[in-house]
């Protein structure tokens, strides 16, 4: 073989190499979307031993003290270490997880706050929110990528839709496996939030809703009773 | 759980708006018709206390028989709420939440400027049930009339730790 025949060889098995990874991609995309497993009892291998990388939206507001609820009952041993997405404007939330993890003696040094810029402000106008979740985006893409988290839990709102998104798009790439948790608000009784509605047909592992009209009403999402 | 102590024959309104601003329900409860002619007379308040969050402060009136006092925010009111014989609540869930697990008679003011108020179905559930009371800022005083004479069901408690066996069972954490 000459020279000149090597090189396009190599180039065009370059080429074939990045057509069937983007390839696989696109169907792992697809079949995550639409195709998503909703039954399984367990995502990962049984008998775990290693605690579960873990990263927790907080959505500010009543999200974030929903959020502290939740997290009530925890065993911080098993979900470690603890990597929180506050708001930047949010100060509220920083506090509560100070006192959230303080309330933890033994597991207090295996956690950590990341600011992530807000996707949309009240009373923000459409274009300028556009800009803002592109950004989020961007914030979420540098977090992810360096934290990997196993879990992720978010109860809304929008905050959390960027890292869910990037997470997603590291799964299909075959970067990263992350299982997404999301639990819509017990304010919601009978509707799904539009954060809600993105999770469960999109974007998350599992679905958790906390009334029984809105279990029956979307049966794919996962009924626990009232966890808040 | 902190100790509950009250002042001797002190019985105490709390009015929480959680981290909003609701002038409307604050205006409400300080006017006269509502501390003179339904609180203050027939049932013997002695307090009133007002978390009134981002909003603005308002005048307060000269009560002979009541003591009232304003805040905007506290780390946690949670003892405010237990030392309270009745609470008056913006429609938000964690004040709600909150007001319910500590057992007090509940009043649930729906503010209607909030756009799309999904504050309603929360409320209105918890109404329908019969675990707290719910109005608008124009109809709390006839609530509060009404709460003396109906009771209320009893709330059940929340379960985290169904959240948390489910996630330890989902990442593989056997039992």
């Amino acid at each position: 073989m000459t020279e000149e025949e090597a090189k396009i060889t190599f180039w065009q098995t370059l080429l074939l190499i990045i057509i069937a990874y983007v390839s696989c991609v696109v169907v792992h995309l697809v079949k995550l979307i639409l195709f998503r497993d909703r039954r399984d009892e367990s995502l990962w291998p049984a008998n775990r031993r290693k605690p579960v990388k873990t990263l927790i939206v907080m959505g500010s507001g009543g999200h974030t003290g929903e959020m502290v609820r939740l997290l009530s009952a925890l065993d911080f041993r098993h979900f470690a270490p603890r990597l929180y997405l506050v708001a930047r404007t949010d100060d509220m939330s920083a506090k509560r997880v100070q006192q959230l993890e303080s309330s933890h003696v033994s597991t207090a040094d295996s956690f950590q706050t990341v600011a992530i810029s807000r996707s949309r402000e009240v009373h923000q106008s459409w274009i300028s929110t556009v800009l803002s979740f592109l950004i989020s985006i961007l914030d979420s893409l540098r977090i992810l990528f360096s934290y990997q988290p196993d879990l992720i839990l978010c109860n809304g709102p929008g905050t959390c839709v960027p890292p869910c998104v990037i997470a997603l798009l590291l799964r299909a790439l075959f970067i990263k496996r992350s299982t997404i948790v999301f639990v819509e608000s017990i304010c919601r009784v009978t509707t799904l939030s539009l954060t809600g509605k993105l999770m469960l047909f999109i974007l998350a592992d599992r679905s958790i809703v906390q009334w029984p009209e809105l279990h029956a009403k979307y049966p794919q999402t996962v009924f626990l009773g009232r966890l808040v | 759980m902190s100790v509950t102590h009250k002042e001797s024959g002190s019985k105490i309104v709390f009015v929480t708006v959680g981290t909003t601003q609701f002038d409307e329900l604050i205006t409400q409860v300080l006017h006269p018709n509502t501390l003179e002619h339904q609180i203050l007379e027939d049932d013997g308040y002695t307090h009133l206390v007002l978390q009134i969050g981002l909003g603005v402060e308002p005048p307060i009136p000269i009560s002979r028989r009541i003591q009232i006092s304003c805040y905007h925010f506290k780390e946690n009111i949670s003892s405010d709420m237990e030392k309270a014989s009745l609470i008056i609540s913006h429609a938000g869930a964690g004040s709600c939440l909150e007001a319910l697990s500590v057992a007090k008679p509940l009043i649930v003011v729906v503010n209607q400027k909030l756009m799309g108020n999904h504050q309603l179905e929360l409320a209105e559930k918890l109404h329908s049930e019969g675990h707290v009371y719910m109005c608008y800022p124009e109809t709390l005083k006839t609530t509060i009339v009404d709460f003396r004479t109906t009771k209320l069901q009893k709330f059940p408690r929340n379960n985290p730790v169904a959240f948390s066996a489910y996630l330890e069972k989902l990442m593989g954490f056997q039992k």
